[in-house]
């Protein structure tokens, strides 16, 4: 880890404590039979360039990935209604996350998710996340928002969250 | 048991019943419903009572706007207040019960629906931001307050509808997609996750907040709603 990834884990970790998690402790059950969340076998992440923000981490099918604070040093904690509007980037238990073109490979790993069971991919020691509000590939609508209890930031290849607030007015 | 007490708030209408006549009418519903066993509110039903909360803040804009329109003073706490109960009961908690529950099961029924819900829920979150990053401004310039007023009426303009489709179309949508069975498991669900996320009487005291967000707009009683009459 870089020092100025250690800095900015630090930070966010101290965000982090600051803040309420997100949901409160959702479902475990891998079978979990009401939570239609699809557990892939393949999962892949890659780099796409955003307008206003850089490059930055996306999945297979282009959309942007985001990180949550509140999960530094806990895991996932973006669990129950939080799931929906912040989709995990999940992966079957067996099953390792490829790397794309400019993605580090050895920053991507799992960890448990506790909506599914199932894994949910890492990059950088972070947790990935989707955005329901992202309905295409190459946006980041859900950068800088604070909701579910935290702020959500993407990530840039180098697995340090960008922190851009496109929305903020001067 | 908690799950009993917002269930009681659901059944006996207690969350409802706000304005004069409550406690009478309360006592009525209490009394005419003898079974011990609390009716569990089906998942339609409990985003529907949600949808009431949101009502109730909506009231609340159109009254901050009326304010703001006319000149006279919105003060930034209750905005604040207003938004606050708004992000992290409806859009956090509400909306995110309907993305991750709801809409995966009608998507095929009204694809293009959920599509311009979904856009509607992300235009919501970034409204809230933009209002409530106004409130903290202090609205101590005309530019703040116009700012204001055009998002308040933003949210307002959208979301009556969006609330009034789902209740007509996505939630009957939900029902007949769904087994009986799997409707009450998503029924306990949402309960469940409501009391962790909130407490044992999360609903009542969210409808607390927004009364209190009402009085000080000086719209908490709903009988000045009624227009007089002839």
């Amino acid at each position: 880890m870089t020092a100025r990834r250690a800095a900015a884990l630090a930070l966010v970790v101290a965000a982090g404590s600051s803040l309420a998690a997100c949901g409160s402790g959702g479902p475990g059950s891998a079978a979990d039979a009401v939570l239609p969340l699809r557990v892939p076998q393949h999962v892949s992440v890659g780099v796409r360039h955003v307008s206003g923000l850089g490059d930055v981490l996306v999945d297979g099918q282009g959309r942007t990935l985001y990180m949550f604070p509140p999960d530094a040093g806990r895991g996932v904690t973006c669990t129950g209604a939080c799931a929906g509007t912040w989709p995990p980037l999940v992966i079957a238990d067996s099953s390792a996350p490829s790397a794309g073109a400019g993605v580090i490979k050895t920053d991507l790993s799992t960890v448990a998710d506790p909506n599914t069971g199932a894994r949910v991919v890492t990059y950088a020691g972070y947790p990935l996340y989707r955005y329901a509000g992202d309905l295409a590939a190459g946006t980041a609508n859900g950068q800088a928002l604070f909701v579910d209890g935290g702020p959500w930031y993407v990530l840039d290849p180098d697995g340090q969250p960008v922190t851009t607030d496109p929305g903020a007015r001067s | 048991m908690s799950r009993v007490s917002r269930r009681g708030l659901l059944v006996g209408g207690a969350g409802l019943l706000v304005g004069a006549g409550a406690t009478e009418l309360g006592e009525r519903l209490g009394s005419s419903s003898p079974s011990a066993e609390p009716h569990v509110p089906s998942p339609g039903e409990e985003l529907m009572v949600e949808h009431g909360v949101l009502k109730r803040v909506l009231l609340a804009y159109r009254a901050m706007s009326a304010r703001l329109a006319d000149g006279r003073p919105v003060p930034s706490g209750v905005v604040t207040d207003a938004a606050q109960i708004v992000s992290s009961y409806v859009e956090s908690f509400h909306e995110g019960l309907e993305e991750a529950y709801v809409f995966p099961r009608v998507q095929d029924a009204e694809p293009e629906l959920v599509r311009t819900l979904l856009v509607q829920h992300d235009r919501g979150r970034h409204l809230t931001a933009a209002i409530l990053a106004a409130a903290g401004t202090g609205l101590h310039t005309a530019a703040a307050r116009a700012a204001l007023r055009t998002d308040l009426d933003a949210f307002v303009r959208m979301y009556e509808p969006h609330e009034a489709w789902e209740d007509t179309v996505v939630y009957p949508a939900l029902r007949a997609a769904t087994p009986q069975r799997t409707l009450d498991e998503l029924a306990e669900r949402f309960a469940d996750l409501s009391d962790k996320q909130f407490g044992d009487h999360a609903l009542r005291q969210i409808l607390d907040r927004v009364a209190g967000v009402e009085q000080q707009l000086g719209i908490g009683d709903l009988a000045s709603f009624t227009p007089a009459a002839d």
